[in-house]
């Protein structure tokens, strides 16, 4: 039977979004309403699958998609970004949707965020859609990770994997994670999540033009919920 | 030899037959051949076919006097098209279209062309095309994608278009009056003829059929409509044990078994593909001795499968078949000599449409049984008699300016040859669709082809139609294969082939129900127990397994709904048992019910709007029975949750069925109050209309199929996944990109205007609130759920209206589970 505690949720009053103090596995982090997760320690915030450049990948093919959602993407990282003065990005993976996103437009986006934020370390683990990345970031400060490296004490990967003895948590990305919450009188739908199991923690995805994949976490499991502005622990 | 002249070698056909022609097929013909275009309606089996397929062949004889001549060796180029709805039916009619053929030795060649044809075959008649040719929309379209055959469809004399009253009023109908404009600017002599079952509105079937520039009016030829008819209806022995609610009606299973037992052979029409698995295995375990004379027959089973089934039925070998509308069109099955309705048929014309699937030939008595699933059905087929009686036949309602049928439509000319701005507008206003195609429109649908909207700022790289020289035209050649593969109008799950581990195909599922089960899990299929093996390349491979069943595979597919005249009718028949004046043996049979409902509530007469209010401890629920069919209460819902959470903070979840509506609330709903206060106003309707449209799913869910239709999201093609999978999105995610990015885009202003016409049925709907304010209000308090109430307390399928916060919904959830398991604790 899984605990449920009463809605703890402390508003970031500079931004009306508000985030949520929690411990995992010993380590003090903040889950944001944004879809990232702020680890102080190390002053890192960690986020996954933007998959930038998706929506021009799809008018590449003919597929007519506004443009939009890549900037949206963007600025809701640099809203992060603003709110918790991180020195180090980390994105766990998946960071454009293919070859044919990376166009002049979506290259400029880029151009633009990285010159915003010169102090800021980034750092990438690739994930499955990253292939052929390496050859497109020429001249963005993009620090490559090899998935399973080790910041402080959690290591970093794109897909869930079992984490090594040595390691206290594996943050990850990939599935997109959402709760699909339904009792007898009411429903609302699938809701993104951050989701807790065997030392894996995996992060919701950030892109704005990406699904969502729903998860049924098993007992021991913990999950929280992104309810439009609030995190709510499930 | 003398040449026998063209109605000779006609009229010894028929005689060869020992008929003679009927006064309707005669006045086709004539019609046809003096350059006419019509409409031919009449009851299935009695001879339609030849009333309009004769006329191209007395045409053509007509030219080609001299037989000898003639050499089938070098048959004459395509002169005739014939567009059947359903690709199950081309082999059929390809068979009812050679008999004539073939008696007067005539040297045309006749194929189809559908998606099941051999690539072989297509591409050969890529080269050269058939004298006459039968194929689906779909096809068609795909024809007009060949800029190479234009000179070949040029010639084209007639087009045949197989149940028009089907394709009418849908997607698939306008893109069909799209390809007929293209085909008639290709020939402007062209003729064009229908075959309808009976409808409402013949006249404007006629009209959709032969476009609005037509010179001469449509030739509306009426056949014989007069069938003999029997109409029984199954009255359950324990008429008080039977169920208020529910579809699947199996405690009619031995009755039923019983009226098949007295014929030769009968068709059980269900209305859903999982019913049609459920009986079946019903009644094999109420007759284990059917075994292997009885069988299913859906869409979704392999062509090799229902082969097998429609055979066995034209060889009469079969005893019943449990079949979904699938089995509805076409196909003679002369054997069959009885069809059973199993739950409400929905609409008059739909039952009598069934019921001609016995005693399919001329002069024939067809007899239809109905078999309620629940008790309140009996109402319904009450009232459909009465309808029938009445000669009340529901009309087809017409689609206005879809955009994205228009969308295809002009990638498709611009992929066939290519096309000017002017040329083609004139071409498609020549549609009764789009006779009122704005200049604006007609620009934004060059924008969105060209540069994927109107603002090019937010279309940057977007590569489909190309313009030189004021030309479109597609060059790129992944774009064509795109749209190819995607031509259609037709909106399913992805499919998934079900084989079986030998490799034979037996059908195809949802991917999404197989996804939900485990390996070894059992599912009904094909009426047979199967369990899933494995799941790879994206087919389901199964193997026949004993026990029982863990699951029936469900099929995506809209609920139907009770026509606007038959829920007319149905008020009546209510009426009428107010006053306990019960007619006929169904409204009889249901006496008891009648006076439970009275004892607890009241039965509403037609000037009186019933509300039930029940308070229970999960909820406060408020029942209406307005009695206007599904399509109108669910428009109704949403404008009455969104008044009434305007006036306080709630979470309102809403279902409806063809009776009435439930809204149900975790607050106390103050209904009386805000009955006072306006709640069934007219007043302001349209906004709160669209207020709540965008507070709902309605919206996202219109938008799928015109995603779909306009290129956005791809068909779910079995097997064409993996090329295509890093463009596929959900229709959601393109309905928040444009709402988020491009608010203007005109695909959303099409989507909030369908969902407007037809779901929320615009005009219906003001009508009903009217009607409610004008009529007497008769507020109940009924001590228990009553029978009228009890199925839509029931139904599962809601949708919700809220004015409270996502997180405050999630806690208050969160809550009542906590509760719930409290109880089981305690």
């Amino acid at each position: 039977m899984p605990q449920h505690s009463p809605i703890a949720s402390a508003t970031n009053g500079q931004s009306g979004l508000s985030s949520l103090a929690i411990s995992i596995e010993g380590l003090d982090v903040q889950l944001l309403a944004r879809r990232g997760v702020y680890w102080p320690e190390q002053k890192t915030l960690f986020i996954a699958d933007t998959h930038f450049g998706k929506e021009a990948s799809f008018r590449s093919q003919g597929i007519a998609v506004p443009r939009g959602s890549t900037d949206g993407t963007l600025a809701t990282i640099a809203r992060m970004i603003s709110e918790c003065h991180p020195s180090r990005l980390v994105l766990l993976g998946d960071m454009i949707h293919a070859r044919s996103s990376i166009t002049q437009g979506i290259r400029e986006s880029l151009d633009a965020f990285f010159f915003a934020h010169p102090q800021l370390r980034f750092s990438l683990v690739l994930g499955n859609h990253d292939r052929g990345l390496p050859a497109l970031i020429k001249g963005w400060p993009i620090e490559i990770l090899d998935s399973g490296a080790q910041i402080g004490s959690v290591s970093v990967s794109h897909l869930p994997q079992e984490p090594s003895l040595s390691t206290k948590l594996l943050v990850c990305g990939h599935l997109h994670p959402a709760y699909r919450f339904t009792s007898k009188m009411d429903s609302v739908g699938k809701l993104p999540c951050f989701w807790l199991s065997n030392r894996q923690f995996v992060l919701p995805a950030i892109g704005e033009f990406t699904g969502t994949q729903v998860i049924h976490p098993c007992k021991s499991d913990q999950t929280w919920v992104i309810a439009d502005d609030e995190i709510l622990r499930v | 030899m003398k040449n026998p002249t063209p109605l000779q070698t006609v009229r010894d056909y028929f005689a060869s037959k020992g008929k003679n022609p009927f006064r309707f097929q005669t006045e086709a013909w004539k019609a046809y051949s003096e350059g006419h275009s019509g409409l031919v309606h009449s009851a299935t089996g009695t001879g339609k076919t030849l009333a309009v397929w004769l006329g191209p062949i007395l045409a053509w004889l007509k030219r080609n006097k001299t037989r000898s001549e003639w050499n089938p060796k070098n048959p004459p180029a395509l002169r005739v098209l014939w567009i059947t709805p359903l690709r199950a039916l081309a082999a059929d009619t390809e068979n009812a279209l050679r008999a004539p053929i073939e008696a007067m030795g005539l040297p045309w060649l006749l194929e189809s062309r559908t998606g099941d044809s051999h690539a072989s075959i297509k591409a050969k008649q890529l080269k050269r095309l058939p004298t006459a040719l039968i194929t689906t929309p779909e096809s068609l379209c795909l024809l007009l994608t060949h800029a190479a055959l234009q000179p070949q469809l040029s010639a084209i004399e007639g087009v045949i278009i197989d149940e028009w009253h089907e394709l009418l009023g849908s997607k698939r109908g306008i893109q069909v009056e799209l390809a007929l404009s293209r085909l008639r600017k290709l020939n402007p002599h062209l003729r064009t003829w229908g075959l309808s079952a009976t409808l409402g509105n013949l006249t404007q079937a006629g009209e959709a059929l032969i476009g609005c520039k037509s010179t001469q009016p449509c030739k509306i030829i009426q056949g014989t409509t007069k069938k003999q008819l029997r109409l029984d209806s199954l009255i359950p022995d324990k008429m008080e044990r039977f169920p208020w609610s529910g579809h699947i009606g199996s405690r009619m299973v031995p009755q039923a078994a019983k009226e098949i037992e007295g014929v030769k052979s009968a068709l059980v029409f269900v209305n859903t593909r999982s019913q049609t698995e459920i009986w079946y295995q019903h009644l094999l375990q109420c007759r284990p001795d059917w075994a292997g004379q009885i069988a299913v027959h859906h869409g979704s089973l392999a062509t090799s499968v229902r082969d097998w089934v429609e055979n066995g039925l034209r060889d009469g070998k079969l005893r019943a078949v449990v079949c979904t509308s699938s089995l509805d069109l076409g196909v003679d099955f002369s054997a069959v000599d009885l069809v059973l309705q199993v739950g409400s048929p929905k609409g008059s014309a739909r039952l009598l449409q069934r019921a001609g699937r016995s005693g399919h030939q001329p002069g024939a008595e067809s007899r239809l049984i109905f078999v309620p699933t629940n008790a309140l059905e009996l109402i319904e087929l009450a009232a459909a008699k009465d309808a029938i009686q009445h000669g009340k036949m529901e009309a087809r309602l017409l689609l206005n300016k879809p955009l994205d049928v228009l969308v295809q439509h002009a990638v498709t000319i611009a992929i066939g040859g290519g096309f000017t701005s002017e040329d083609l507008l004139e071409e498609v206003r020549s549609t009764q669709a789009f006779q009122s195609l704005t200049d604006d429109e007609w620009q934004w649908v060059l924008d969105f082809i060209v540069r994927g909207g109107s603002s090019l700022k937010a279309y940057p790289e977007f590569h489909r139609v190309q313009v030189e020289n004021d030309r479109y035209h597609v060059s790129m050649r992944r774009v064509i294969t795109l749209h190819r593969l995607n031509i259609g109008t037709i909106v399913s799950d992805t499919a998934m082939k079900v084989k079986y581990m030998s490799g034979n195909t037996i059908g195809t599922v949802e991917e999404s129900f197989i996804s939900k089960l485990k390996q070894g899990d059992k599912f009904l299929f094909a009426g047979k127990l199967v369990e899933l093996a494995i799941v790879r390349d994206n087919v389901a491979y199964v193997k026949r397994s004993k026990g029982t069943p863990d699951a029936v595979p469900r099929w995506m597919g809209g609920r139907m709904r009770l026509s606007s005249e038959l829920s007319a009718a149905l008020r009546e028949k209510i009426h009428e048992a107010s006053d306990g004046d019960l007619k006929g043996p169904e409204m009889k049979s249901l006496k008891s019910l009648f006076e439970l409902q009275q004892r607890w509530s009241i039965l509403p007469r037609t000037n009186e709007l019933l509300i039930e209010v029940i308070h229970e401890r999960s909820g406060y629920q408020v029942f209406l029975f307005p009695f206007e069919g599904r399509l109108v209460h669910e428009g109704m819902a949403s404008v009455l949750a969104y008044r009434l959470t305007r006036q306080q903070r709630t979470t309102i979840s809403m279902a409806c069925n063809d009776h009435g509506i439930v809204l149900q609330s975790p607050h106390p709903l103050p209904i009386e109050k805000a009955i006072a206060e306006g709640l069934f106003s007219t007043e302001r309707l349209e906004d709160d209309v669209r207020q709540s449209m965008n507070a709902t799913e309605m919206a996202k869910r219109q938008f799928r199929q015109i995603a779909r239709v306009s290129g956005l999201i791809q068909a779910g093609l079995p097997g064409q996944r993996k090329s295509t999978s890093h463009i596929q999105a959900s229709s959601n995610l393109f309905f928040d990109a444009f709402s988020e990015h491009d608010p203007g885009n005109l695909l959303l202003e099409q989507c909030r205007r369908e969902v407007l016409e037809q779901q929320l049925e615009w005009t219906r709907l003001s009508c009903a609130l009217e009607r409610m304010q004008e009529g007497k209000i008769r507020m109940m308090y009924p001590p228990k759920v009553t029978p009228l109430a009890f199925s839509l307390m029931v139904d599962k399928l809601r949708e919700r209206m809220s004015s409270e916060t996502l997180a405050e919904r999630v806690a208050r959830m969160q809550k009542a589970l906590e509760t719930a398991a409290g109880d089981e604790v305690a």
